[in-house]
């Protein structure tokens, strides 16, 4: 792919694409969890929408479209066994903690844990419909699904966190936690788990 | 969620309890369908619309901290090469 000699006619392009990064890097975040692999996963993306900039139609949406992409590679590089959904635990206690001025400390640590340890398709449908501010027809449109079942997968997703969070059952970060690592084992059947440990 | 949540409790410790800790926010965004391009500063939390889970703002919190982030250098070097054609 020699991106170095493809030009791009298309301003409007390289300037919508740059816009989504931010976007991207935080979708990516949300389903790998680490965020060197997340970031190497929008990487890839960014090479894909440049190479298929043809193929998107201006004036569509560029962040549905560039979501559509990672989200395509995030499933590749998942049957290659690369991401699991694993979860940082030194990077989310470094970063994530509440903004000064809050009466106390907002453990969004243990969220993002939570949010890490649901099944892959329910985990990107929060995402996208409850931060990322898609609607449910753009969701379906991303994930290439019916309405009605992005529906579902956000509210299985809701139930499960309030679940975990309101009753402090929050899986363990180490694979001792049978409930926990059988909850992210059974979404990637595929996966082979030996070069886990 | 397949199999259920799992019976792991959160490890006793100085820590508050998530349900208290979550308790402490006071949030009042509508979160799960709000304007995209409506973010915010994300430094104030407001109490949360009616029917909204308490975790809702603090999934906003986690997605727009990392929108906020610089980017790091690997993707900025891609950006310029893209750039430069």
């Amino acid at each position: 792919m020699r991106l170095i000699d493809q030009t791009s006619d298309r301003p409007d392009f390289k300037r919508d694409l740059i816009a989504v990064v931010p976007h991207l890097r935080a979708f990516a975040r949300g389903m790998c969890g680490k965020p060197d692999l997340a970031d190497d996963l929008v990487q890839e993306t960014l090479l894909k929408a440049w190479a298929a900039q043809d193929r998107f139609e201006p004036g569509t949406n560029m962040r549905a479209w560039t979501f559509i992409i990672l989200r395509n590679a995030y499933l590749t590089e998942m049957r290659r066994n690369r991401f699991r959904g694993d979860y940082d635990q030194d990077f989310a206690e470094r970063t994530l903690v509440a903004p000064a001025g809050q009466e106390g400390p907002v453990h969004l640590a243990d969220l993002h844990r939570a949010l890490l340890s649901l099944p892959a398709e329910r985990r990107e449908a929060l995402l996208l419909v409850g931060a990322g501010g898609f609607s449910y027809e753009e969701a379906a449109e991303i994930c290439g699904c019916a309405v009605g079942t992005i529906k579902s997968r956000v509210g299985r997703a809701r139930a499960s966190l309030t679940a975990m969070l309101e009753d402090g059952k929050l899986p363990g970060n180490r694979v001792a936690d049978a409930g926990a690592y059988g909850s992210i084992m059974q979404e990637l059947d595929e996966v082979s788990h030996r070069t886990r440990k | 969620m397949r199999g259920g949540p799992t019976q792991a409790t959160v490890a006793k410790s100085s820590r508050p309890q998530c349900k208290d800790t979550l308790r402490i926010m006071d949030m009042s965004i509508s979160m799960m369908r709000s304007d995209p391009h409506d973010r915010g500063s994300g430094k104030t939390l407001v109490s949360l619309a009616h029917g909204k889970p308490e975790w809702a703002a603090g999934l906003r919190q986690i997605y727009d901290g990392v929108v906020r982030e610089p980017l790091p250098e690997s993707v900025r070097a891609l950006l310029a090469r893209l750039d430069k054609g």
